[in-house]
């Protein structure tokens, strides 16, 4: 698939060269297709051009320069975002971080790092583990993924029951503006009584601004870990077994389901982890801290699978045994990718105690319209991930795939959820968001994206239906931009340019 | 300046269903702890506007929406304790009072969430949680007596925020009615929801400059098994310090650390541990290794909580309490000078030090203004924030650093959207 797209002005194209050099700035349409989509590969959408800035200064330069030629442009980390979040839509340039990829510093006595946003988040953790210390948002993409693209979403990870997502750990954020303009959000001393903006800025989905460098804070490693892996005949029973272990009074630090499908698909492939095949799902139960008391928690872990019908718990507590109770849940996706051509991860939350009731219905949709669907998730978030396996060159299966979709949405914010618990909105969420908000509340969502970008020039088409965003006018100025130019991309019925889903014109 | 006072104040009822007048007679003094100085009779101190305790949000929206519209002055008190310096200078035409918001919505103890109205106390929700065997772990300053809303809009928090985070970290979704009597959900009821841009964050100790919170959905925790409190008591600010300092660094998560000293006691380090009985002895026992010595006092249970739970009462009869703030390492750096101003409690893992000078009604008010402009001037020269978050003095220093130009063109960005007509109180503008 080649989608046509605006080309640079050579003014701005030289402008920019000079500002990063020429190595650094893309523009070869074969080059290009590096960044026409992240990790949900349905949407695909070649940008304009990439620039790979080095640091703060160069990345407000060249924001400048974009900003002023009236150019949308897009902030891009690892691209392994899966809700369309880092496509460049509207001709946009992409803001690649790769080259901004430094600890710039290591502050052991307070427990902080200052890095810059290309950093992947598990070199951090990798760099501060030798002083005791780590980042404990650990995104299961944490080998690819990086700090900046983990502000933008907000994101999770597994150990996030017992330690919280992204903004918890974020204290301070350099940021610069669409105009160019650059700001410090939060603060390094933590009390100013002023608005929390560093908080706003983190899930803001890279649509108010690049961050260029992130103050974060570190917590000491835990002195030892414990890990249990219960073996289900009934995914429902897993279900009950997380509640179980919560209402016992437990944190655990992470309660991860893999259903029957999941496990078949990592067996057969290369991965295979020695997960019984024939069982309908695998609970991954991991407490950590202080060694003293890990013991007595796991027991009382152990024996609420039990009373819930788990037919066998495994426990481990070196970290070989435990690497290998944990390698069915890490390898989920690669083995997935094994045995179909696509892979839909969805992502939903819902009350915990809506587990068993949500993952029945989620069962009867799969059938109703033949499709494989795997679940792997944060069971004790309730933080959902049905997979859908497909096969994108099958268009009624596609047409499937979306109706499905549609409907696991719907039920998950019937049973009180949201739309999505850590991947973001991006492109792909966009009109769902009015099954949860008001459109007041979604106004009030775009006057603020407004205050920081009025022209609505950063990473455009993201988040808000477009009826709430209206076009973006800001690019209608630029040569060579705007919809007439817009080649064979697909044209809406409403006029304005959409990113082409893969399977459509492949 | 208790709540005990502003219940016990006659209130008259008038206007239409729900609204309520507090009579100023009733208790002359009390205005003047919250007024940031000028002693005033409350129905000066707000200009003789009526105090309003809508019992429905649709009330609230409407009153919000008329004041908007009419271009009048808006002030929102919760449970009465802790109204910014300030907060009632110039005219105000209408006070909203959130008591009359005071239901439970919803408490599901399985999925550990809780949603509630404004008005209803951190008290009453200690109650309803405890007998479930879970909690709410927010500590901030006169935490008994304070409503959730207040808590919330104001981002007060205490000594457990070394484990559990600030009022941001507790709140899942919040109702909101600005300026302009919009009324917003934000957020959810689960805990990982990432739909949409965060506007809980920023309603969340926005002081009320975005619109009056009427009810939120918090993330509760199970209460722990143990409940410790060490206490190292050292002659020395200097070893107090450096005791603190290193307890921070201890390879162990401890959920509250905090360092008192010039309170007529020998400085203080306050370490509470919660957990399984044995985690807890086990943490014990690595700090005391650390340290090379025991704790000077040891409370369990009980005993504990109500030491922290006095800690609590820390601001109540100051003058005035300023906040300096740097990073932990530099502990000693505003330790120091607190004690010469007055009173220091410091949260030592996140590098936050409260600083009580004088006491309410006392008659040294100049001398703490002072107090309060040295204390000031040396924590600026190391490098740290200083302002004042109470007062009971005529005057006090400014804060510092004045925030950034860009981020004060966000902000107010911000709360025009929120409140275009400005009906509510913008501090720092
Ligand atoms: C196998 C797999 C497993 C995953 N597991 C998890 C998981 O457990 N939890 C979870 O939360 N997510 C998960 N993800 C999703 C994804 O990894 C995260 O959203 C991640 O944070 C994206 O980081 P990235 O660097 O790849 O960002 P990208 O995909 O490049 O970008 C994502 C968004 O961030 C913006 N952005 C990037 N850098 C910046 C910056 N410096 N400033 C401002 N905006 C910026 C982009 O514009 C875009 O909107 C998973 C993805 C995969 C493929
Ligand atoms: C006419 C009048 C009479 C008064 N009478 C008394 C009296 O008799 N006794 C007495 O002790 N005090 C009295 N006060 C002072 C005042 O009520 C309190 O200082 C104030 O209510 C603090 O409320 P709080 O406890 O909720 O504080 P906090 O909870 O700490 O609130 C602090 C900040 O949050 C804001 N806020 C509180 N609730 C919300 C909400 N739901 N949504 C958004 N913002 C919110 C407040 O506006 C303030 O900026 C009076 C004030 C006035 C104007």
């Amino acid at each position: 698939m080649i989608t046509k797209v605006p080309r640079l002005a050579a003014g701005l194209a030289e402008e920019l060269i000079r500002i990063v050099g020429a190595d650094a700035v893309i523009t070869d349409p074969a080059r290009l297709m590096v960044y026409e989509s992240d990790g949900l590969t349905a949407y695909r959408c070649p940008p304009r051009a990439a620039v790979l800035p080095r640091d703060g200064d160069e990345t407000a330069r060249v924001v400048r320069a974009i900003a002023q030629a009236g150019v949308p442009f897009v902030a891009r980390g690892s691209g392994t975002g899966l809700s369309g979040g880092a496509l460049a839509v509207d001709g946009a340039v992409v803001v690649c971080t790769a080259r901004m990829n430094r600890i710039l510093e290591l502050d052991l006595h307070n427990r902080r790092a200052r890095v810059q946003p290309g950093v992947v988040n598990a070199h951090l953790t990798a760099a501060t583990r030798p002083h005791g210390l780590y980042y404990a948002p650990d995104p299961s993409s944490q080998s690819a993924c990086t700090i900046g693209g983990n502000v933008a979403e907000n994101s999770g990870g597994p150990h996030c029951l017992k330690y919280g997502v992204t903004s918890r750990y974020i204290r301070g954020l350099d940021v610069v503006l669409p105009d160019g303009s650059r700001v410090y959000l939060g603060d390094r001393g933590f009390d100013t009584g002023e608005l929390d903006l560093a908080g706003l800025f983190v899930g803001s989905e890279g649509c108010f601004g690049i961050a260029v460098e992130v103050d974060v804070e570190l917590l000491p490693l835990p002195q030892a870990t414990h890990t249990l892996l219960g073996i289900f005949e009934r995914l429902e029973d897993a279900g009950r077994a997380v509640t179980a272990i919560i209402a016992h009074g437990l944190l655990p630090a992470a309660l991860e389901i893999i259903d029957q499908a999941t496990i078949r698909a990592v067996e057969e492939s290369i991965f295979a982890a020695g997960y019984p095949t024939d069982a309908a799902a695998a609970l991954v139960v991991e407490f950590d801290g202080i060694e003293a008391g890990l013991e007595a928690e796991a027991a009382h872990a152990e024996a609420a699978c039990l009373e819930c019908g788990a037919r066998e718990v495994r426990r481990a507590t070196s970290a070989e045994a435990r690497a290998a109770l944990w390698k069915g849940r890490k390898k989920a996706f690669g083995a997935m990718g094994r045995i179909a051509p696509d892979l839909l991860v969805q992502d939903a939350t819902v009350p915990r105690t809506q587990l068993p009731d949500v993952l029945a219905k989620i069962a009867g949709i799969g059938e109703r319209y033949d499709l494989r669907v795997a679940n792997v998730f944060h069971a004790g978030d309730g933080n959902l991930h049905p997979n859908i396996l497909f096969d994108r060159r099958d268009e009624t299966e596609m047409e499937r795939v979306e109706r499905a979709s549609k409907e696991i949405m719907r039920i998950c914010v019937e049973a009180g959820g949201t739309i999505t618990g850590e991947h973001g909105v991006g492109l792909d969420k966009r009109d769902y968001m009015a099954l949860i908000h008001s459109e007041d509340t979604l106004r009030a969502m775009e006057s603020v994206r407004r205050v920081f970008d009025p022209r609505g020039v950063c990473n455009p088409g993201k988040v808000l239906p477009e009826w709430i965003r209206g076009a973006d006018p800001a690019i209608a100025g630029a040569p060579g931009a705007g919809p007439a130019d817009a080649g064979q991309a697909e044209v809406g019925t409403d006029g304005t340019r959409k990113a082409v889903p893969a399977g459509a014109t492949a | 300046m208790s709540p005990e006072k502003l219940n016990g104040s006659t209130t008259v009822r008038d206007d239409e269903a729900g609204t309520e007048r507090v009579d100023g007679e009733a208790n002359p003094g009390v205005s003047a702890g919250m007024n940031g100085g000028t002693v005033v009779d409350r129905r000066q101190a707000a200009g003789g506007a009526p105090v309003v305790a809508p019992r429905t949000v649709e009330e609230l929206s409407t009153l919000m929406t008329r004041a908007s519209r009419d271009g009048r002055q808006v002030r929102c008190i919760g449970n009465a304790t802790s109204l910014p310096p300030g907060y009632l200078d110039g005219p105000v035409d209408l006070v909203l009072s959130t008591r009359a918001l005071d239901t439970v919505h919803a408490y599901d103890p399985a999925d550990l969430t809780l949603t509630a109205d404004a008005g209803v106390s951190l008290a009453q929700l200690e109650r309803l949680t405890g007998d479930q065997g879970q909690w709410l772990p927010l500590d901030p300053p006169r935490r008994a007596r304070r409503s959730l809303g207040g808590v919330l809009a104001s981002g007060a928090y205490g000594p457990l925020q070394g484990k559990f985070g600030t009022p941001r970290d507790h709140v899942l979704g919040l109702t909101l009615v600005t300026g302009d009597g919009r009324v917003l959900e934000l957020g959810g009821r689960v805990v990982k929801n990432v739909a949409g841009y965060d506007l809980v964050k920023v309603a969340v100790g926005s002081g009320g400059q975005l619109g009056i919170v009427t009810s939120a959905t918090v993330r509760l925790h199970p209460l722990p098994v143990q409940d410790v409190t060490l206490l190292y008591q050292t002659p020395r600010l200097a070893l107090a310090v450096v005791l603190a300092r290193s307890l921070a660094t201890a390879p162990v998560r401890i959920p509250a650390l905090e360092l008192l000293a010039g309170h007529g006691e020998e400085p203080t380090v306050a370490v509470r541990l919660l957990g399984s009985p044995e985690a807890v002895e086990e943490s014990e026992h690595i700090l005391n290794v650390r340290v090379g010595r025991e704790a000077s006092h040891r409370l369990k249970g009980e005993a504990s909580s109500r030491w922290f739970a006095a800690l609590e009462r820390f601001e109540d009869n100051a003058a005035a309490v300023a906040r300096v703030s740097h990073l932990p390492s530099r502990l000693g750096d505003l330790a120091e000078p607190g004690v010469e101003c007055g009173t220091v409690a410091a949260h030592v893992s996140l590098g936050v030090v409260r600083v009580a000078a004088g006491t309410a009604g006392g008659d040294d008010r100049t001398a703490v203004s002072d107090r309060l402009a040295r204390l000031r001037e040396r924590v600026v020269k190391a490098g740290a924030t200083f302002r004042v978050s109470r007062a009971n003095i005529p005057r006090w220093p400014a804060p510092e650093p004045a925030t950034a130009p860009g981020v004060l063109a966000l902000t107010r960005g911000i709360v025009d959207s929120f409140d275009p007509a400005g009906v509510l109180s913008r501090p720092g503008s």
